[in-house]
């Protein structure tokens, strides 16, 4: 299906660039822009890596409250139960639901694997220090040099 | 939207300098800052009784639809305008529109000062020496405000003193910042919270604290300090807030010069200047806290982009949870 996604972020970031940014000449527009054109690009760069960056977060944040689920009261070990329907993990909205899901099953988790401070501690450790490395996106530019 | 903002400017400062002649140029909105929109304009006018007119430069701040920060401006004017009369130069506050009556949202117009903000300036192109003289000065700006007789200016009017809880008033604020824009959950947060609420310290004193001090918030004429800028997270608390604040291994880069302006240098000076102590400890906790912030800014700046209030997409401030792991575990 052409333009494909990916070529259609590149044309979208090439007209930018190529068409508009030169004639945008007041600062604060022309900062914007050149946001807008590296959002572009990081889109177009890691658009790939998102769904298997989800199936990973919710796998292995699955484990972590798996883990704990001894600690547990019974109710939230049994969503943590529940959540394991794999069903649809196909689907980028479907994942990205089961992310949010996840991540706030381990808040409600968390007062019991910090108590204890055990092998779900460790892992939830381990999942937090290889989920910062796998990240696609970066966070923030670098601040400007500013004149006043 | 500039034509707007020339309009009511054009107002308003008729209105604060009795001259329906007013005229106001070069008018345009500075790239600068995350947080509050800055527009730099020139006005002229005659003053009642002068036959000259007058031309000075300006600078308005007005709150943005969104931004990475939230804060309030009529605390910001107020804490100018108390520091007017103290030795911590800072820019001239002139006007304060609180409501946003006069521009739409929130503002405070200031005199524009001559200078130079620059972010990098301690690793720079300027020689070593140059640059250890400047590290001093800037750190002893820092002392100074710490130094700063509050209750003589009448701060514990405006402000409010959080006793020796400023730890976990911070903690309170950010939290309770958390809550309000968060998208989703955040269970990296969530676990650095329990451990500053394990640990919060206690402190001594309370002084004026900065809250966003750096190289970036000062104006600069040749190697002087001239100005201290960007008080609108200015508050009552813990000074080694703003010694966490400085030493946050995140923002070496802007704060220290390697081998030569560590941040025990920084602290060792700060301690004799003020003849105040910096807990080893303290300052751990909040160098954690300072980073909760910079990621409270990465999430407050997501909501308003998610909104549509904000003009930058921010994504998950992974590097800083990176750090604050490194931190919390140490």
């Amino acid at each position: 299906m052409h333009p494909t996604i990916i070529e259609q972020l590149d044309g979208l970031r090439r007209i930018l660039a190529d068409t508009v940014a030169p004639e945008v000449t007041a600062p604060y527009p022309a900062e914007i822009l050149g946001g807008v054109i590296g959002a572009l690009n990081a889109l177009q760069a890691n658009l790939h890596a998102v769904p298997d960056f989800l199936r990973w977060d919710i796998e292995t944040t699955l484990d972590v409250l798996d883990t704990a689920k001894p600690l547990l009261r019974a109710a939230l070990a049994a969503e943590v139960d529940r959540a394991k329907d794999g069903t649809g993990l196909y689907d980028l909205a479907v994942l990205e639901a089961k992310q949010v899901l996840l991540r706030g099953l381990l808040v409600e988790a968390m007062p019991a694997i910090l108590a204890e401070r055990g092998a779900a501690y460790a892992k939830m450790m381990a999942l937090f220090r290889e989920r910062a490395d796998r990240f696609p996106f970066s966070m923030a530019a670098r601040p400007p040099v500013k004149k006043a | 939207m500039s034509g707007t903002i020339e309009r009511d400017l054009t107002a308003w400062l008729r209105a604060e300098l009795r001259d329906p002649g007013l005229r106001i140029g070069a008018l345009r909105r500075t790239s600068v800052g995350y947080s509050r929109e800055n527009w730099v304009f020139e006005a002229t006018w005659q003053a009642d009784g002068e036959a000259q007119a007058q031309a000075q430069a300006f600078i308005a701040r007005r709150d943005p639809a969104g931004s990475v920060l939230e804060t309030d401006r009529r605390l910001e004017f107020a804490i100018l305008s108390a520091l007017a009369g103290s030795n911590v130069p800072v820019p001239r506050a002139r006007w304060l529109d609180a409501d946003g009556t006069r521009l739409g949202r929130p503002s405070i117009v200031m005199d524009l000062a001559d200078g130079v903000c620059d972010y990098i300036v301690l690793n720079g192109d300027r020689p070593l020496d140059r640059r250890l003289a400047i590290a001093q000065r800037l750190y002893d700006r820092l002392a100074d405000i710490h130094l700063v007789d509050w209750r003589a200016l009448g701060l514990d009017r405006v402000l409010e003193n959080p006793g020796n809880k400023a730890a976990l008033a911070a903690l309170d604020y950010w939290e309770a910042e958390l809550r309000r824009v968060q998208l989703e959950p955040e269970p990296e947060l969530e676990l650095v919270i329990a451990w500053l609420r394990d640990r919060a310290p206690e402190n001594a004193v309370v002084t004026l604290v900065h809250g966003d001090f750096k190289p970036g918030n000062v104006l600069m004429q040749g190697d002087e300090v001239t100005l201290v800028l960007d008080w609108e997270t200015a508050h009552l608390g813990d000074p080694l807030e703003d010694i966490g604040w400085v030493t946050n291994p995140l923002r070496a880069g802007e704060h220290r010069i390697p081998d030569v302006w560590e941040p025990s240098d920084l602290i060792a000076r700060w301690s004799e200047r003020t003849g105040l102590p910096a807990d080893p400890v303290a300052v751990r906790w909040w160098n954690v806290l300072a980073n909760f912030k910079q990621a409270m800014t990465v999430l407050t700046g997501k909501h308003a982009f998610a909104d549509g209030r904000f003009d930058r997409i921010l994504h998950e401030p992974v590097a800083i949870y990176r750090l604050l792991f490194n931190l919390i575990e140490a």
